[in-house]
């Protein structure tokens, strides 16, 4: 299976131009310049076959969601950017995780994916990585990535080094909110606050100035007297659309018409 | 792979943690994010969709074909043989399925289940089970299962594989009807599980389905 694969490999990179195949394809793709295969040093020989159509796997549904995201980060979508980054996100750690459940090491997890893209995207692929935002460095990611998942025993350190890992890696992507409450990155564009209607009573306005902006999305810390209806009025001009404040809040909030004073409520944009 | 899932959870559960503002994570269950298996040298990964608005596909959201033949089935659909949800098909495909001691049997047409299916499944469509003399399929096929037919024409099925039935749904008739005929045929029971909630309950949960090549 092994032999196989690589034997499959050979014959893609004979192939030259035609690597950029299938739903890989990107348009006007420059001729690709491949590099050398330095990976097929690997050691990969000690995988089960079971592994192996794992790691392909993962490392094809990362290629999948990558090939979104250097699509995505050609346009102006930062709601559909943010979406398929955190897509992105997971295919990522859900490779390096079995990579390393297979007893590969982290070095050979980013050599498998940088090969998975050589076979099915091509060299444009990773040379559009590398041109978004500050610069994706696949393989730096992978290896950063894997490197922080070796003790999966989920203490803090090791958490902290794996958003860490994400964080400094993906440097062109939207920003997150890291977990010890630090921005990691600048902020590309700022969310614009909500606007209150043009019949807006003075406690409708009084909400919406408490609305404040946590990276793409809005939110308000509820205070004593609050009600999802008066919020849902105010925020869009209709108290029926509490409903919409509940789903986005279903995770903190069991019953709509009892709010927490102090917690914190996510506000879909209209 | 007894290590799997607790590693998993732990890896996806920080995923939660760090990424405050992806959607929320849709897991199986709130130890299971999702279940890999590996069956027939195909790997798949089950998992929910983590769309939070998805919806059921309008293939599946008809409430009333008629009836008969599209009608409500028992939970229990004969006696001796257990009813199970997804969390047991999902352990079945992990346990029986993956060592080869139970199949997952789509009893559907085979246009229909190459269409889209549930993986790790295998397609016996209901009327190749049809226990009659003018069905030539029925005894290679029990032989394929595990079967071994005796002088005088009874069967052995000590060796048989497990076997668990599914169809569109509560209200399709082809996984009782397949559970009907095997028992006839001499299968017994205590191999034999009905999915009852079948590809329309699968998918109202967003649950990974594939078309089998």
């Amino acid at each position: 299976m092994v032999l196989k694969y690589f034997g499959f490999i050979a014959v893609l990179l004979s192939a030259g131009s035609a690597l950029a195949v299938g739903r890989y394809t990107i348009d006007a793709s420059p001729a690709p310049q491949f590099t050398p295969l330095q990976f097929v040093q690997n050691d990969l020989s000690a995988l089960g076959e079971t592994e192996l159509r794992r790691m392909v796997f993962y490392a094809e549904r990362a290629l999948n969601t990558l090939t979104e995201v250097v699509l995505s980060a050609e346009t102006q979508d930062t709601a559909a950017q943010n979406k398929i980054n955190a897509q992105f996100r997971t295919a990522i750690v859900r490779l390096a995780d079995a990579g390393l459940r297979s007893g590969l090491s982290s070095d050979q997890v980013a050599d498998f994916f940088t090969q998975t893209i050589l076979e099915n995207a091509g060299q444009d692929m990773l040379d559009r990585t590398r041109n978004i935002g500050g610069g994706l460095d696949l393989r730096t990611l992978l290896r950063n990535v894997a490197t922080s998942l070796v003790e999966p025993d989920g203490t803090a350190g090791n958490k902290e080094a794996l958003h860490d890992a994400l964080a400094a890696a993906i440097t062109g992507l939207p920003p997150e909110e890291s977990e010890h409450g630090t921005a990691v990155n600048t902020t590309p564009a700022q969310l614009a606050r909500p606007v209150p209607f043009a019949n807006a009573t003075d406690a409708e306005r009084a909400i919406i100035d408490r609305v404040v902006i946590n990276g793409d999305q809005w939110e308000i810390r509820v205070a004593q007297g609050d009600s999802l209806s008066a919020i849902a009025s105010a925020i869009y001009g209709d108290t029926l659309a509490f409903t919409t404040i509940f789903e986005a809040n279903r995770a903190t909030v069991s019953n709509p018409n009892v709010l927490v004073v102090d917690s914190l409520l996510v506000l879909p944009q209209p | 792979m007894p290590h799997t899932k607790p590693l998993l959870s732990i890896v996806t559960g920080f995923l939660m943690f760090a990424m405050p503002v992806a959607a929320q994570e849709v897991w199986i269950t709130p130890d299971t994010p999702f279940v890999e298996i590996d069956v027939n040298n195909r790997f798949f990964v089950i998992e929910r969709s983590a769309d939070n608005e998805a919806v059921i596909s309008a293939a599946f959201a008809k409430t009333s074909r008629p009836c008969p033949p599209f009608c409500v089935s028992p939970m229990q659909v004969a006696e001796g043989v257990e009813t199970v949800g997804e969390l047991e098909l999902l352990a079945y495909l992990e346990n029986e399925v993956q060592s080869g001691a139970g199949l997952l049997v789509d009893v559907r047409a085979p246009e229909i289940y190459a269409a889209s299916t549930i993986p790790g499944s295998i397609n016996l469509p209901v009327n190749l089970l049809t226990v009659a003399d003018n069905n030539p399929f029925l005894i290679p096929i029990l032989m394929q299962l595990g079967g071994v037919q005796l002088d005088g024409g009874s069967w052995d099925f000590t060796a048989a594989k497990d076997l668990a039935l599914y169809c569109d749904g509560a209200w399709c008739e082809q996984a009782p009807l397949a559970v009907r005929n095997l028992l006839t045929a001499g299968y017994p029971a205590e191999k034999l599980y009905y999915y009852r909630g079948g590809m329309q309950d699968w998918l109202m949960l967003g649950l990974t389905v594939i078309a089998p090549e």
